[in-house]
C-alpha cells in the first residue's frame, strides 16, 4: 500500500536504485521531502506533494513576458530565476504581459538560460497549480486532460512549470475541478471520480 | 511546587498540549498555525525566489531570511511593534538552526523567506516558532534533511522540568535552556540558556530536552501525514 513519508524519514537500509527526492547517508536511504513513497524490490523514489518548480531540459512551459529591454525580453517562467529571450529568436514584436508556450533548451545549474520552439499564445486565462501535481492533471495518456476538456468545453495547454493556459465556456466548473484534483491528488482512481463530478455539475 | 506536579497540573516531564494546522495561508507556499499551551504562532514560508539587493546573494547556497516578530497584543503589556534587539537576535539564531535542516545548497543565489508571528506569548515562544517554521518549510515542499523539533527544558524550584511556562520561568532558581534538534538524526541545531547551572545538571537538562524533542517530532510527523488523507471522498 502507498504511504506518506516525512522529510528525514528512514526508508530502507538495503542497496537500491534511487529516483528523485531522496538522500543517502551511511548506506541508508532517507526521504528528503513530504511525499508519497514509490518502492519496489530494486527501486525507490518519492513523489512530492508540494514543492518549487525546478526547470529541466525539454520541459514545455507556459511563460509570461515580464519586461522588455533593448535587445530582448525578460520572461517569468514560475521558477526562482527569470529567463532572457533575445529579440533575434522571435519574428514578432512582443509586449509586456503576453503569454508564450516554449521549450526549455538549456539549463545552467538551476537557471534557465535558453528557450526555443516559441509559440505566442492568444488571450486566455492562466490557472496556477503546484508544478509537482502537473502529471496528475494530465493523467495517463492524457486521460484527465481529455475528461476536463470534454465536460467543460475548453481548450487547455498545461506547462510543466505549473501554469495552465485555458479558454473555456464553463470556466468556473473547470476551476473547481482543477482545485479538486490538486487537493485530492494523493488519492487513487481520481479520473473516474472527477468525471462523475463533472457529469453531475455540467 | 509539589514533588511531582507543577502549578498547572502537569508532571515534570510533560509537554503542554500542542495542536497543529497546516496550509492555513493560501498566499504562502507553505504555512503552519501552531498552538502550544497558551502560545499561538503562525509561520509562513515563501520561496526560493530571486534575492534583492543582489550583493546579498550567496553563489553556494540559498539565504534563509528568518523573521521572528511578536504582535503588539501578544503580551499583557503592549509591546512596541518595532523589532528590538531580542527579535533580531532570535531571528538570526533561528535562521541558522533552520539552515541545518533545509538543503539550501540546491538553490544557489536565491532567498527563502520565513516569517513567524507570535500572536500570543507564554514562555517558550522561540522554540514554538522554530517548530512551526520547520513544519511550514516541509509543507512548502522544500527538500530537507529532517525536521527541526525544538523544546525548552530547565530547572524550576529545585527540580528539572521539561517545557517551562511563565510560572516556571518566574521561580528564583530558574534555568531555561531552549534547544532545537534536527530529528530524527538527533543533532543539536540551537542551544540558548538563561540562569546558572553546573555541568552535571546541564547534561541532565539536555537529556530531558532530547526526550521532549522526540515527543514534539512525533506530533509534527502526525500533523504532516494527516494533511493528506489517502482514503475517502473528494472534497
Amino acid at each position: 500500500m502507498k504511504r506518506i513519508v516525512t522529510p528525514g524519514e528512514l526508508i530502507t537500509d538495503k542497496k537500491k536504485k534511487v529516483g528523485g527526492n531522496i538522500f543517502i547517508k551511511d548506506n541508508c536511504i532517507y526521504s528528503s521531502v513530504l511525499g508519497i513513497l514509490n518502492e519496489s524490490e530494486d527501486y525507490v523514489s518519492i513523489v512530492p506533494l508540494n514543492g518549487p518548480y525546478v526547470p529541466e531540459v525539454n520541459d514545455a512551459v507556459v511563460c509570461i513576458i515580464k519586461n522588455v529591454t533593448n535587445n530582448g525580453y525578460i520572461i517569468d517562467i514560475n521558477s526562482h530565476s527569470d529567463c532572457f529571450l533575445p529579440k533575434s529568436l522571435v519574428t514578432k514584436e512582443l509586449k509586456i504581459g503576453q503569454m508564450l508556450f516554449a521549450r526549455v533548451k538549456v539549463v545552467d545549474g538551476v537557471d534557465v538560460t535558453e528557450l526555443d520552439n516559441i509559440n505566442i499564445l492568444p488571450i486566455g486565462n492562466i490557472l496556477v497549480v503546484p508544478s509537482v501535481k502537473v502529471p496528475r492533471l494530465i493523467g495517463k495518456n492524457d486521460s484527465m486532460l481529455n475528461v476536463l476538456k470534454k465536460y467543460t468545453q475548453s481548450n487547455m495547454l498545461v506547462g510543466r512549470n505549473g501554469w495552465v493556459w485555458c479558454v473555456s465556456k464553463n470556466f468556473s466548473l473547470l476551476e473547481d475541478a482543477i482545485n479538486l484534483i490538486i487537493t485530492n491528488s494523493q488519492k487513487s482512481n481520481l479520473t473516474n471520480t472527477i468525471e462523475e463530478y463533472l457529469k453531475k455539475n455540467s | 511546587m509539589s514533588q511531582n506536579k507543577r502549578p498547572d497540573g502537569r508532571s515534570l516531564n510533560e509537554l503542554r498540549p500542542i495542536s497543529i494546522k497546516l496550509g492555513v495561508n493560501k498566499n504562502a507556499d507553505g504555512s503552519c498555525f501552531l498552538e502550544w499551551g497558551k502560545n499561538t504562532v503562525i509561520a509562513t514560508v515563501n520561496g526560493p525566489k530571486p534575492i534583492f539587493p543582489k550583493h546579498l546573494a550567496d553563489p553556494t547556497k540559498a539565504v534563509i531570511d528568518y523573521k521572528y516578530r511578536m504582535a503588539s497584543f501578544s503580551v499583557t503589556e503592549r509591546k512596541s511593534p518595532v523589532p528590538g534587539k531580542r527579535d533580531k537576535e532570535i531571528s538570526l539564531v533561528s535562521g541558522h538552526a533552520l539552515e541545518a535542516a533545509v538543503m539550501v545548497e540546491q538553490f544557489p543565489n536565491t532567498v527563502i523567506d520565513v516569517n513567524v508571528l507570535i500572536l500570543s506569548a507564554d514562555a517558550g515562544t522561540r522554540v514554538a516558532a522554530l517548530t512551526a517554521a520547520s513544519l511550514a518549510a516541509a509543507d512548502a515542499g522544500l527538500p530537507m534533511r529532517g525536521l527541526i523539533s525544538a523544546v525548552a527544558a530547565g530547572r524550576a524550584d529545585g527540580s528539572l522540568v521539561l517545557d517551562l511556562d511563565k510560572n516556571d520561568e518566574d521561580t528564583k532558581d530558574a534555568v531555561d535552556m531552549a534547544c532545537a534538534f534536527l530529528m530524527p538524526q538527533k543533532e543539536l541545531a540551537l542551544l540558548q540558556m538563561d540562569g546558572f547551572v553546573d555541568k552535571k545538571d546541564c547534561s541532565k537538562i539536555l537529556e530531558t530536552a532530547l526526550k521532549g524533542a522526540e515527543m514534539v517530532y512525533e506530533i509534527q510527523k502526525k500533523a504532516l501525514i494527516e494533511k493528506y488523507p489517502m482514503e475517502g471522498d473528494i472534497q
